[in-house]
């Protein structure tokens, strides 16, 4: 039977939480033991990435990627935080081509482009 | 020219109003062949339509397959540009087609967009005043088709023109008739007689048709456009093309897209009638994006719900109730059999879908009866409910004669010595057969039918030699047309009525005719 990404990721989570600190490489090595039984191995990091998200939110958290033309500076940082959670985990990245402005990804599902270059693609998108 | 540019761009940036707004994402994670997954989204509904973000502009998908863990898409644009890890918007929107009046005469592919090199369709944007003072409009290609009470009985006639179909296989307005044979059997010559004639069916409300055609050869369709072109029938047409060269996704979505734009009239109270040519290409196209998409195959390969996705199209086509505005969606489904085996799994299909099929047969097209139409196995299921009193008061002797004569015939192959009864039934039948015979694109009127089958049943053709049946023919209605237009077939015409004094009139012209 073929397990779905989410089943793995809900098991795995459940066992990191239960777990002592000291359980750590056991974890892994069994984990990784697990998916090379059910031939899995090249859903590894996908797994990771749903694990890990279901523990952010069983926290109140999720991952934000603050895109940015330029890197930003320490007051506009401190102003798209007053936006994050406390137990969110926040990526910044330079991305030039967005010309200007940010743009903001929350747990790779919601997205707000406040970026010149999503402008200018409305704009003349519909042209 | 680089003025109107300047001027629209001008338009654009004076006339953006910025809101931006959380939008549901997702990723592409595979591409390839015309179908992309999807990561995320997972509020997507069914038949959604998806924007991909690429580096060469935006591209449109269809939401198909809602999986666990992604969607599989049907990209309805080039998806060479799209690449793994595109970002992929819902628009919240299902396909849908924009439809109105102005679409007759006009060459469009499945979404709408113009194929005939004469400029824009719509020049006004969705929702406001089309040229005709009438508000435009958006069809879903993926539409409920009416419920039963919606409905009523198949009650008016469709001509198609073609005698032997008029007379024994007839087809009323609501109707789905199956034209099912192999290649080269003239089946696309059957449906375009069936449009051209709508022009001559002058007693009742001509129908809007349209042709949609599905893995057809782009020569094959401009000839079917140049042909309607000259016969004055792309005045009340539209032609659907997805072309042989067109990508599987508008191949699986020509079908909807025909079927939305005759809906549009169905509701209106007007009559329309659609031509699918053919569901046997649909039915490949679509197996197509099901194995892509990975979806488990069945027999010959095809998906589970390939039964649905053609049932749900015919079912489309109906006769509304008065209530409703009592307009109709006749459909004409042809599907291709493979040497006659109309046991595979498609044709059995559609078959059973149908309300009946008009089988043509290769060796009766190689035989020289053309529509090489099988009449044995041929049959409407409810088409004899709309057939006028005049054809069925000639029809039903016809049918008769037809019946003996094919008992007769396997017995003469192995006799040749036959009472005389024998033989007038056989010469009878030879004859009947002969009048048959048509040409593809010159429908005969129903009422020069009703005419002609009055002549050929009661002895007219008595003295005539098969060879000589034609000639014959052509020369009866000719008086008829020249002498008796106002007082016979003016009449049946109007009326679809062939009474006690219109059979004497009938009788007086043809006695007169024989005379000469």
């Amino acid at each position: 039977m073929k397990y779905l990404i989410q089943d793995y990721a809900k098991a795995l989570a459940a066992v990191v939480v239960e777990a002592r600190s000291s359980d750590g490489a056991m974890i892994q090595r069994n984990f990784r033991s697990l998916l090379q039984k059910n031939s899995d191995e090249a859903r590894g990091g996908k797994i990771l990435e749903a694990t890990a998200r279901l523990l952010r939110a069983k926290q109140g958290g999720r991952e934000v990627i603050l895109e940015s033309a330029r890197k930003l500076s320490a007051s506009h940082r401190q102003e798209l935080e007053k936006f994050l959670r406390p137990d969110d985990q926040a990526v910044e990245r330079v991305n030039p081509s967005l010309v200007a402005g940010v743009r903001i990804t929350v747990d790779g599902e919601y997205e707000f482009d406040g970026s010149l270059r999503g402008k200018m693609d409305k704009i003349f998108g519909n042209i | 020219m680089s003025y109107e540019i300047i001027e629209k761009l001008k338009q654009e940036i004076a006339g953006f109003k910025d809101d931006p707004k959380w939008a549901e994402v997702g990723r592409v994670i595979e591409v390839g062949d015309g179908i992309v997954k999807i990561i995320g989204l997972r509020n997507a509904v069914s038949q959604e339509v998806l924007k991909i973000e690429t580096s060469k502009g935006e591209r449109t998908a269809l939401a198909l397959s809602l999986e666990e863990e992604s969607i599989g898409a049907l990209v309805l644009d080039d998806f060479l540009a799209i690449e793994v890890g595109d970002t992929v918007k819902r628009t919240s929107d299902v396909l849908s087609i924009q439809v109105g009046e102005e679409l007759i005469g006009r060459v469009i592919d499945p979404l709408g967009n113009p194929q005939d090199g004469l400029g824009d369709i719509f020049p006004a944007p969705s929702g406001v005043e089309g040229k005709k003072g009438e508000k435009v409009q958006r069809n879903p290609l993926e539409a409920r088709a009416p419920s039963v009470l919606e409905r009523e009985g198949v009650n008016t006639p469709l001509h198609t023109g073609i005698k032997a179909i008029d007379a024994i296989i007839p087809i009323g307005r609501g109707q789905r008739e199956l034209i099912i044979g192999d290649r080269q059997t003239g089946k696309t010559a059957v449906a375009l007689d069936a449009i051209l004639n709508q022009l001559h069916d002058k007693g009742r409300r001509r129908p809007v048709c349209i042709y949609v055609a599905i893995g057809q050869k782009e020569s094959k369709i401009v000839k079917i456009a140049e042909t309607l072109k000259k016969y004055d029938a792309l005045e009340y047409t539209v032609i659907v093309s997805a072309s042989a060269s067109s990508p599987a996704a508008m191949w699986y979505l020509a079908p909807y897209a025909g079927c939305a734009i005759g809906e549009y009239f169905r509701d209106k109270g007007q009559d329309a009638l659609i031509v699918y040519d053919d569901l046997s290409k649909h039915a490949w196209a679509y197996r197509q994006i099901s194995l892509l998409l990975r979806r488990p195959p069945g027999r010959e390969a095809y998906p589970g719900d390939i039964f649905y996705l053609h049932s749900r199209l015919l079912e489309r086509a109906a006769k509304l109730s008065k209530e409703l505005g009592g307009g109709s969606l006749t459909a004409l489904p042809i599907v291709e059999t493979q040497l006659g085996d109309v046991t595979a799994y498609i044709p059995t299909n559609i078959i059973s879908i149908t309300d009946g099929q008009i089988f043509l047969e290769s060796d009766l097209f190689s035989q020289g009866q053309r529509p090489a139409l099988n009449v044995g196995i041929s049959v409407s299921r409810v088409g004899s409910a709309a057939q006028t009193k005049a054809m069925k008061k000639v029809a039903g002797k016809l049918r008769l004669s037809l019946a003996q004569f094919r008992e007769l015939q396997a017995f003469v192959q192995f006799s040749t010595d036959v009472d005389e009864g024998t033989k007038k039934k056989i010469l009878q039948g030879q004859k009947i057969n002969e009048i048959l015979k048509q040409d593809d694109l010159v429908p005969m009127p129903f009422e020069e039918q009703v005419c002609i089958f009055y002549a050929v049943l009661n002895g007219y053709f008595e003295n005539v030699a098969v060879p000589d049946i034609k000639s014959t023919e052509k020369n009866i209605i000719e008086h008829l047309e020249k002498l008796h237009e106002e007082d016979i077939l003016k009449p049946i015409r109007e009326t679809g009525q062939f009474d006690d004094v219109l059979e004497a009139k009938l009788k007086g012209a043809l006695e007169r005719f024989l005379e000469k």
